[in-house]
């Protein structure tokens, strides 16, 4: 299907360039919308890109398993015998039922609830009622495994899997954004752990908004959070560190990756997340953590080089497409995924991460600081923007909207320190734009959209 | 002995029921200060996460002490929640919700302490928001209610459990 009938279809003159115009930093609402364009990602977005499934944390011994998707599809992710990891769709060969029905566990087989076809843990289909007497001896089984994701890779316990052949391996597809997923996931001998349970929640808006937010949004922390300022008050003087409009006066930087990854944060030693001195009051266990963060830094300067020591990438990130994290931002890292359910909705997938080699308590405290986001003081006002933009794009007007993204256009380029390409403070939009120029070469390309 | 009719007197089972009823009308007003004054100064206010599970692995379904949980709060973190509920930029409840919290099936075990009472209750939230939002929260609270200087009740310790494993609402701006 080419582009051209695909809006043609939408009774929509734009071509899907026309829509995202990123140069120029303008974008049609109709994005966030389109029955079509949604169908169109989950052919070519999400079936060609490196997407996460799941910390292997959640998979340590042989036969366990969590449930995920990539894209739409259900997706069963199961550590095998051989440690190895298998990313298995979901949907039993006989009839398509969604065979395993538990988010997570440890089974060695799956026996389909409708006829009883029943898997093992690397898919094959061992056994099924009847399968001499119904099929004659004829059916080989071997031909009626589960569907498995072909490329399943790890980052340093990061696992994702990918569709395409012709996509580059997972490390080159991350390119320079493994320097900077390195300070969350490589800090310290052990690598990293989740804290266990993973937080679901369902968000009546399109998955992008969340995602180009990761990717670059720090702009919006000002407004969208700022009664997290009005939380953490000191009641007799009424300042208050939470104040994102004085944080954002900070230096930081924001990077962007051409593979669309993107990432926003403080990135100065000094005013680095952890060890901001107003924070330090506002709770015993932000206090905790950051004191964590300096007795750590020389392990992490001895792992990682002084650079990442001092300059801790902290901030939000977004690896391409849909994997968001927030590493070090107010007392906790968080990973997850927000996994599109149609144009209106997503769900946004958020697993606690912490340093393996962490000592138990700084573990709790990381666990603690988390009211400050899944279901807490700030993600509430994000859930409340998310539903509000798809809310106002149901009629034509504002779905051919033009949408802003032109702030701080023309002042990216390269730095001494940091890998990629920068823009020289932590506000700004060009992340974004980098972002939907990518969605953009996904959506138009036939071939894997390669940037060599 | 099935339940616990016969420890719990009609006078007590009055009092607790009237103290919750005092308490869903306290967050349904949005008092959100006084319905913090319902707790103790060590009070934790827990909300575990629910995940699907194989029936042999049931065990797992609520998640435990130490795993993620949607809300565990002492009583700080939950007045920075009530002052961010009276914040005017707190855009997910301005404009506000409407909501209404009803409580009942309210048993009551007695412990040990003459002063403390195990306390659980089923909860059904109702919130409709803006035009035409609404979001119906089902659950179960277990509370550990304990006689302040004799007189009145407060709430030490809550542990809510959401029957809901994705949550289904675009926030929680709301109390349980």
């Amino acid at each position: 299907m080419t582009v051209k009938n695909m809006t043609s279809r939408t009774n929509n003159t734009e071509s899907l360039e026309q829509m995202v115009d990123w140069e120029r930093g303008l974008i049609t609402g109709r994005i966030f919308v389109d029955d079509d364009i949604y169908k169109q990602e989950a052919e070519k977005l999400f079936l060609r890109a490196w997407m996460f499934l799941a910390h292997e944390h959640q998979l340590r011994d042989y036969g366990d398993f969590t449930t995920t998707y990539i894209g739409a599809d259900p997706l069963l992710v199961v550590r095998q015998r051989d440690g190895s990891i298998k990313a298995l769709l979901n949907a039993c060969r006989h009839r398509g039922m969604n065979l395993c029905r538990a988010d997570g566990g440890n089974a060695k087989s799956f026996a389909c609830s409708f006829h009883g076809w029943t898997y093992d843990a690397a898919g094959n289909l061992i056994s099924a009622p009847n399968l001499e007497g119904g099929y004659h001896g004829e059916l080989d089984k071997s031909d009626w495994g589960l569907l498995a994701v072909p490329r399943v890779e790890s980052y340093k316990g990061l696992i994702f899997g990918c569709f395409a052949p012709d996509a580059p391996s997972l490390v080159d597809y991350l390119g320079e954004m493994a320097w900077y997923l390195d300070s969350l996931v490589d800090r310290r001998e052990g690598g990293t752990e989740i804290i266990g349970g993973v937080h679901k929640m369902r968000i009546r808006g399109n998955w992008k908004l969340a995602a180009e937010q990761f990717a670059g949004d720090n702009y919006h922390a000002i407004m969208t959070h700022a009664s997290l300022a009005s939380a953490w008050a000191d009641p007799e003087t009424s300042k208050s560190p939470g104040a994102f409009s004085n944080i954002m006066a900070l230096p930081g930087r924001q990077f962007s990756s051409r593979q669309g990854h993107g990432m926003a944060g403080f990135l100065v030693k000094s005013t680095s997340l952890p060890n901001l001195p107003g924070l330090r009051s506002v709770s015993e266990d932000l206090r905790t953590v950051g004191d964590y963060y300096r007795s750590t830094r020389n392990e992490v300067a001895n792992r990682l080089g002084a650079d990442r020591a001092d300059r801790p990438t902290d901030g939000a990130g977004l690896v391409f497409p849909n994997f968001g994290f927030l590493s070090m931002v107010l007392g906790s890292s968080t990973i997850g995924v927000l996994h599109p359910k149609g144009p209106n909705q997503f769900e946004n997938w958020r697993w606690c991460i912490v340093d393996k080699a962490a000592p138990k308590e700084v573990k709790q405290a990381m666990a603690r600081c988390l009211h400050v986001w899944p279901v807490g003081l700030a993600d509430a006002d994000d859930g409340e923007n998310w539903g509000g933009i798809q809310s106002s794009l149901g009629g034509p007007l504002v779905q051919r909207m033009k949408f802003n993204y032109q702030m701080g256009m023309g002042t990216e380029g390269t730095d001494p320190i940091y890998p990629g390409t920068l823009s020289p403070n932590m506000i700004g939009e060009f992340p974004q734009r980098r972002f939907y120029r990518r969605w953009l070469e996904y959506m138009t390309s036939d071939n894997w959209p390669s940037v060599d | 002995m099935i339940c616990n009719a016969t420890k719990v007197t009609p006078q007590l089972q009055l009092e607790i029921e009237q103290y919750y009823y005092h308490e869903a009308e306290l967050l349904d007003d949005h008092r959100y200060e006084e319905w913090l004054d319902l707790f103790a100064g060590d009070a934790r206010y827990w909300m575990p996460t629910r995940t699907n599970r194989h029936l042999r692995e049931q065990d797992k379904e609520v998640s435990v002490e130490g795993e993620f949980a949607l809300f565990d709060d002492d009583k700080k973190s939950l007045g920075w929640r009530v002052k961010q509920m009276q914040s005017f930029t707190h855009w997910a409840e301005n404009p506000r919700s409407r909501t209404r919290h009803l409580v009942s099936n309210i048993r009551i075990t007695p412990t040990k302490s003459a002063d403390e009472y195990e306390v659980k209750s089923n909860f059904i939230c109702y919130r409709n928001r803006l035009q035409d939002e609404v979001d119906i929260w089902a659950g179960e609270r277990n509370d550990l209610l304990r006689r302040h200087k004799d007189q009145e009740l407060q709430i030490a310790r809550r542990k809510i459990l959401l029957d809901q494993n994705v949550v289904l609402s675009k926030n929680l701006s709301v109390f349980f």
